[in-house]
């Protein structure tokens, strides 16, 4: 027979707490052993991705159609526009950065939202840390974007001159993890919120469809700058991480240099922001998840 | 039917205490179908409900269950057993009161969580099994076991949308046996399959119980709880009606 720990898991209504039971003294701080596990995040991560591409006889290689196509449609479209053209040198490859951030950053978000509902068996017979059902979904996705990363590696052997291989390129991890602590901000507050009202993925998706065009992911930032609007506009508009987040990668990437302190306080500002709201309103809505999905 | 103090007291089990409840509730908030037409959304808006929409499925239970004993839980549907259940599991927090768990946990509310038609049953078993708490090494040191009592080595690397009803169950039952509880709840899963797989889920939680494991079983199936359980519960429109000797309560709930 095996011994039992000597750790009791509490449910009480203000939240759980772990403690021996007799003990009418507070329970210590933190989630009981058991219930956390993490290495659940590494198993629904490995399957979500895996059972997304099980039957298709191309697999993964679907991935990367979309956004080579849009890619060389947006660029076969621009590349007339002359404006374009003496703004961005090398218009291809900033849109192929400009396409691949964005498709994790709105798939992830778009899928990741619904990911309460998608696995609503799991959640509501299974006992695990719930956050760990929209992590894995939107990280699944960071999968996808490695293997599109690729795309903009063969670019680099194709179209060598478009790129500036500095030691600047060393930030680019860095400005990734920034990329999806923003993502994980983001689906921990409307995942759970989607639980409860519905609607919300519908008003995710149409509010990522109009940030598509708030972020300079086909045209060029210096439009905005130069634009005659009022100043406050333009700083709002660089106060939005993705816009940073791009500004930032373009910069390493193509420019060869690391981005500016402003590019930085636009990135690591309103990410931690979104991280710490996201937390909170998870927390607030977690138990009522297992009641309403 | 019994009052709280004229309840026949089950036999105590010598173990250490596994679950304790303590004048435990759950309340869920009535969901009326949601406003859909415009109309609706403005009477909705411009008036408040004010029907009563509270509704307990569950409210002041309260009992002690020590390790090794096999507890039964009987009662109409409606009673509150799965709410009962999915508390104790931690699958749902409770709304009052005060409950206590010790150990590892396999709850058996459905079979087969997390299995993807598009997932072979290796891959199924490994996401289950994670899910019920077993690391890793566990899973793989447990695999060739689970695919055995399971009956199905030539179709774990097939995607479980080919298997048949009665294959998932068999699946998500072995993995549910195999994850090393000290504290098996189950749910009326035993309704699945045919009669020689039910005989061996039985045959198998039994050999559980001699194991020493705590069980927790829900049925309908008044003889299958008469031979697995030593003590049983009997809900009634969320209240405890009877807590005592299997027997006994049995009796009295056929009788009522």
């Amino acid at each position: 027979m095996r011994a039992l720990p000597d750790v009791w898991v509490h449910r009480r209504p203000a939240g759980p707490s772990w403690g021996p039971l007799d003990d009418k003294s507070p329970a210590p701080k933190g989630p009981p052993p058991h219930t956390t596990g993490w290495h659940v995040l590494a198993v629904l991560l490995r399957n979500e991705f895996r059972a997304r591409y099980r039957s298709q006889a191309l697999g993964i290689l679907w991935s990367l159609l979309n956004p080579l196509v849009q890619t060389a449609i947006l660029s076969f479209i621009f590349s007339h526009v002359s404006a374009f053209k003496s703004a961005i040198p090398n218009y291809p490859v900033y849109l192929l950065i400009g396409v691949v951030v964005w498709q994790w950053f709105a798939t992830a978000i778009n899928t990741a939202t619904q990911s309460f509902i998608n696995n609503a068996d799991i959640v509501k017979r299974t006992v695990f840390s719930r956050q760990i059902v929209p992590l894995a979904t939107a990280l699944s996705y960071g999968i996808n974007f490695a293997m599109e990363a690729l795309l903009v590696v063969a670019l680099v052997v194709v179209w060598p001159h478009a790129f500036k291989l500095t030691p600047a390129l060393l930030l680019v991890p860095v400005i990734l993890a920034i990329l999806a602590a923003l993502i994980v901000g983001v689906v921990l507050a409307t995942s759970v919120l989607n639980v409860i009202y519905r609607d919300v993925a519908f008003l995710v998706s149409t509010a990522l469809t109009l940030l598509y065009w708030l972020v300079p992911i086909i045209y060029p930032v210096s439009f905005v700058n130069d634009a005659a609007v009022p100043r406050i506009y333009i700083t709002l508009y660089h106060l939005n991480p993705v816009t940073a987040i791009l500004v930032a990668l373009r910069s390493c990437l193509m420019d060869g240099h690391a981005p500016s302190a402003v590019t930085w306080a636009g990135m690591l500002g309103p990410t931690a922001l979104m991280l710490v709201t996201g937390w909170a309103v998870f927390r607030h809505y977690e138990r009522m998840v297992l009641d309403y999905v | 039917m019994f009052s709280r103090a004229t309840m026949p007291q089950p036999t105590r089990a010598s173990g250490e205490l596994i679950v304790r409840l303590d004048d435990v509730g759950k309340m869920f908030r009535r969901v009326e179908q949601k406003p859909f037409l415009l109309r609706e959304i403005m009477k909705r808006l411009t008036m408040r409900a004010d029907r009563p929409r509270d509704f307990w499925p569950l409210r002041h239970v309260s009992f002690d269950i020590h390790r090794g004993e096999t507890v039964g839980v009987v009662g109409q549907n409606g009673s509150g057993k799965s709410t009962l259940l999915r508390l104790i599991a931690g699958a749902a927090y409770p709304t009052e009161g005060h409950i206590a768990v010790r150990g590892r946990i396999a709850p058996l509310l459905a079979l087969g969580a997390g299995f993807q038609p598009d997932m072979t049953g290796r891959e199924c078993v490994e996401i289950n099994a994670t899910a019920l708490g077993l690391s890793k090494r566990e899973i793989a040191a447990r695999l060739d076991e689970i695919v055995a009592f399971a009956e199905l080595p030539d179709f774990i690397d097939t995607p479980v949308r080919y298997y048949s009803s009665g294959m998932l169950a068999r699946l998500g039952f072995s993995v549910a046996v195999h994850t090393d509880p000290d504290l098996l709840l189950v749910d009326e899963v035993l309704a699945v399959g045919d009669h020689a797989f039910q005989e061996k889920c039985i045959a198998r939680i039994e050999q559980l119980r001699t194991d020493g494991v705590t069980i927790f079983f829900v049925s309908h199936d008044d003889s299958t709880i008469k031979r697995l359980c030593d003590r049983v519960l009997w809900l009634k429109d969320g209240r405890m009606a009877a807590d005592g000797a299997a027997a006994e309560v049995l009796a009295a709930y056929e009788g009522r």
